[in-house]
């Protein structure tokens, strides 16, 4: 087996193993993709498949006439409203659950009925409950998240080293100094598991609560999109939804989880996943 | 720490021990058990005092209709359209998964040419590919199947790399030193490292698959789940929003729990049961 | 001067099948500048007694304490496992135990973390140090206390031969300069007769077999011939006791 093959003498070659490294690759695949729909989309009405060109115009449009910015902005702030409430009440429970054998067997399949129970339903329900107003989306962000920091807090605290409560308690270390040192860095983890967990599934949820039971937002208007056969709108504003998740993904959760984890020797992520 | 831990009580010792039935600790089943009927006690009870009957229907009120939809006919050609779109649609995404989940665990340049996709997709809303299929494919089988597709095998996928890394390299080069066939090699050491994940893969999968087809449906289609709930929502009938989300959840529970967990049961008969 | 009184302790776990018995009526006593090596087989209830005086568990019957005048004694333990917080540094792991956070507290500190020569680290994590290392912090974080007492469980068990050798003299040497009372756990008989001058011996069972005073004069070299007579009489005492093999 060779290790590396010889370069290439001429250009062609050098060129064409140029386009076969991995990283030619994550480059190639959204040129086929956009080189594939421009040859088919000619073929099939524009109500049907838009043209690139028109999805184009459709999100400059978009990003001008603030139908973009206003909506996740609205989005936005519904989740990190849901979100908030949740962390503080799925903190409390998921610590009194990791802390009691009891309480998590009486709330335990509850939890995961909540993981896996569509949005669908939770969307349509707070629609009726709660009419058109902004508290539906809310309601089933924190819906949607709370599971994933109940979990994650749970875990957090069974997860505090025996051995290391041992050790502070034969040093007779003051309580206070164990909860600043010892349990709160234990659940840091955990803590950032049940925030991108949380949200990731809180926006899920929000997006399609905000189709039945709201007249703003992301979901709300991608929907509206649809409804009004404006379907170049509806796939521009579907790349925004895609962009909006790989930026939060990279920034939040690639950049600050990296500084805080600095004294691990292998980044190791634990946490519960996505199950919508 | 595994040593450390033995040596504080002799292993296999619990200083207060508790029989851990199937069901868990039996003195705690009482609770678990508890928390059901505090739930739908507390659901007769809102629904009779609290809210009006069109908003939270009492239990009574749902299960009747829920008969109602059985005795009408409603039930069996919806009920038998969505299973055909689930069942369809979960193959396919299986099947494209992990083919492509073995491409990307094996080859650097296919796991950078999918990984965007694949990472987009486990983050963007479901209700956004729904929202396009019924776009592309009108009212058709083929949007909910496509929907399936797109959204439920980025989940298997992302387990099938993670069982090809899983791979016990150190196996197979002991079997090739050995002269093993490479069948035999393949049935014995490969396919047993990878099941498991397989496994893991079939229920995530699932779990988006089933939810991903009542949405497509609700959004666009003649028959199915998903159609007569919106049919129901349109009407105002909250009884017979939930009673279908039932029959759709029944669906769920009984493919995961008595079909794809018996299997995986028998498939790992062969697994040492874990203490406890 | 530290006191410790073991009476009568006895402590029983409940097993699968029946209950089991880790100390079964184990007596003894120290004080002063006394390094105490508990040997005895795998099982029998060593690391038991040390939780127990160290206040982690509680004895099914009798009494087992450390006493320092007319207060219960300041105890320092090193585990096994070094046991230090990963995600603080070095120094911030000494700190962690202390009992004031004055001024002079971080001096003493950086002082004994000096004695086992890893001053440089002290802003390191303990990831980015080796075993050996980590367990010197944790021997370091004991002492670091002025503790009354010292127990010690197996804290070399897990180390490599010649690292675990220079431990033992570091070990030695802050003894003899701080004069405290030792109780050393540990398997290794050996060990045992290289560095203390007083040996309990626990049999099968959790009952207190042997008690043996060694007068050999410190320091003491494992090559020199009077130290290995005492290692080979103190094995030829647990065959008499019927404590080797299985």
């Amino acid at each position: 087996m060779q290790l590396t093959a010889p370069a290439p003498a001429n250009t062609f070659g050098r060129v064409r193993r140029a386009f076969l490294t991995p990283r030619a690759a994550r480059i190639t695949a959204p040129l086929l993709f956009l080189a594939a729909w421009q040859l088919i989309a000619p073929q099939i009405p524009s109500r049907i498949l838009p043209m690139p060109i028109e999805v184009f115009d459709a999100m400059v449009e978009q990003a001008r006439d603030g139908t973009l910015v206003e909506n996740f902005s609205v989005s936005l702030a519904r989740l990190t409203l849901g979100f908030a409430f949740a962390l503080v009440m799925g903190g409390v429970v998921g610590v009194a659950m990791g802390l009691s054998r009891r309480l998590e067997a009486v709330l335990h399949d509850f939890v995961i009925v909540g993981l896996t129970f569509p949005y669908l339903i939770w969307g349509l329900l707070v629609a009726m409950w709660f009419g058109f107003g902004g508290q539906g989306p809310v309601i089933v962000v924190f819906i949607a998240a709370l599971p994933y920091v109940i979990l994650n807090a749970a875990e957090g605290v069974r997860d505090v080293s025996k051995e290391l409560r041992d050790m502070a308690a034969v040093y007779e270390v003051p309580g206070s100094r164990v909860l600043r040192h010892l349990i709160l860095p234990s659940l840091s983890p955990f803590f950032f598991a049940s925030l991108r967990y949380g949200l990731a599934n809180g926006w899920k949820g929000l997006v399609l609560a905000e189709v039945f039971a709201a007249t703003s937002g992301a979901g709300w208007a991608i929907a509206e999109m649809r409804e009004y056969g404006h379907f170049a709108g509806v796939v521009g504003f579907a790349l925004y939804f895609a962009g909006f998740s790989i930026l939060v993904e990279r920034l939040v959760f690639g950049r600050l989880s990296r500084r805080v984890f600095r004294w691990r020797p292998a980044a190791l992520e634990r946490g519960i996943e996505t199950t919508q | 720490m595994a040593i450390e831990a033995a040596r504080e009580a002799p292993a296999g010792l619990v200083p207060e021990g508790k029989v851990r039935g199937r069901w868990g600790s039996r003195s705690l089943l009482g609770w678990r058990l508890g928390g059901y009927l505090v739930l739908v006690g507390a659901w007769q009870l809102l629904s009779a005092f609290v809210f009006e009957p069109y908003i939270l229907p009492a239990p009574t009120a749902v299960l009747s209709e829920m008969w109602e939809i059985l005795n009408r006919g409603d039930f069996l050609p919806n009920f038998w359209a969505t299973t055909r779109h689930l069942a369809i649609g979960f193959v396919l995404a299986y099947l494209v998964g992990t083919t492509v989940g073995i491409l990307m665990g094996r080859s650097a340049y296919w796991d950078g040419f999918f990984r965007d996709y694949v990472m987009l997709t486990l983050t963007t809303p479901g209700l956004v590919f729904a929202l396009i299929c019924v776009m592309l494919f009108g009212l058709s089988t083929a949007a909910p199947i496509v929907a399936i597709v797109l959204t439920s095998f980025p989940h298997v996928t992302v387990n099938v790399v993670e069982g090809v890394r899983a791979i016990p390299r150190d196996l197979v080069d002991m079997a090739t030193a050995y002269g093993v066939p490479r069948r035999t090699v393949l049935r014995d050491v490969i396919v047993p490292a990878v099941a498991p994940f397989l496994f893991v893969a079939v229920r995530y999968g699932f779990a988006i698959a089933w939810k991903i087809t009542a949405l497509t449906e609700l959004f666009g289609g003649r028959e199915g789940v998903g159609v007569q709930i919106r049919v129901k929502f349109e009407l105002f009938n909250m009884a017979g929003v939930i009673g279908w989300a039932f029959f759709l959840i029944g669906l769920a529970l009984i493919t995961e729990r008595l079909i794809l967990q018996r299997v995986e049961r028998h498939f790992f008969r062969w697994r040492p049961r874990a203490f406890a | 001067m530290a006191i410790v009184k073991v009476e009568n302790l006895r402590k029983v776990f409940e097993g699968l099948e029946r209950p089991v018995v880790a100390l079964d009526g184990v007596s003894f006593e120290a004080s002063g500048h006394t390094f105490v090596s508990i040997v005895g087989p795998s099982g029998c209830g060593k690391s038991t007694l040390l939780n127990i005086l160290a206040g982690v568990e509680v004895p099914t019957s009798g009494t087992a304490e450390i006493r320092e005048g007319d207060r219960r004694a300041r105890v320092g333990y090193v585990f096994q496992a070094p046991r230090l917080l990963p995600w603080r540094t070095v120094l911030d792991n000494m700190l962690f135990v202390q009992r004031d956070r004055d001024d002079g507290t971080r001096e003493r500190a950086l002082r004994y973390l000096d004695m086992v020569g890893l001053t440089e680290f002290r802003a390191a994590f303990p990831a980015q140090l080796s075993g050996g290392m980590q367990q010197r912090v944790g021997i370091a974080r004991a002492f670091s206390i002025e503790p009354d007492a010292l127990l010690m469980d197996e804290p070399f068990s897990h180390l490599d031969a010649i690292t675990a050798r220079a431990l033992r003299r570091e070990l030695h040497s802050i003894w003899i300069e701080t004069k405290k009372t030792v109780l050393f756990v540990t398997h290794d008989v050996g060990e045992a007769v290289e560095l203390s001058n007083r040996i309990v011996i626990l049999g099968r069972g959790g009952k207190l077999r042997e008690d043996l005073t060694l007068d050999l004069p410190f320091p003491r070299d494992p090559a020199d011939d009077r130290v290995a007579l005492a290692k080979a009489d103190v094995l030829r005492k647990f065959e008499e006791l019927d404590l080797v093999a299985t």
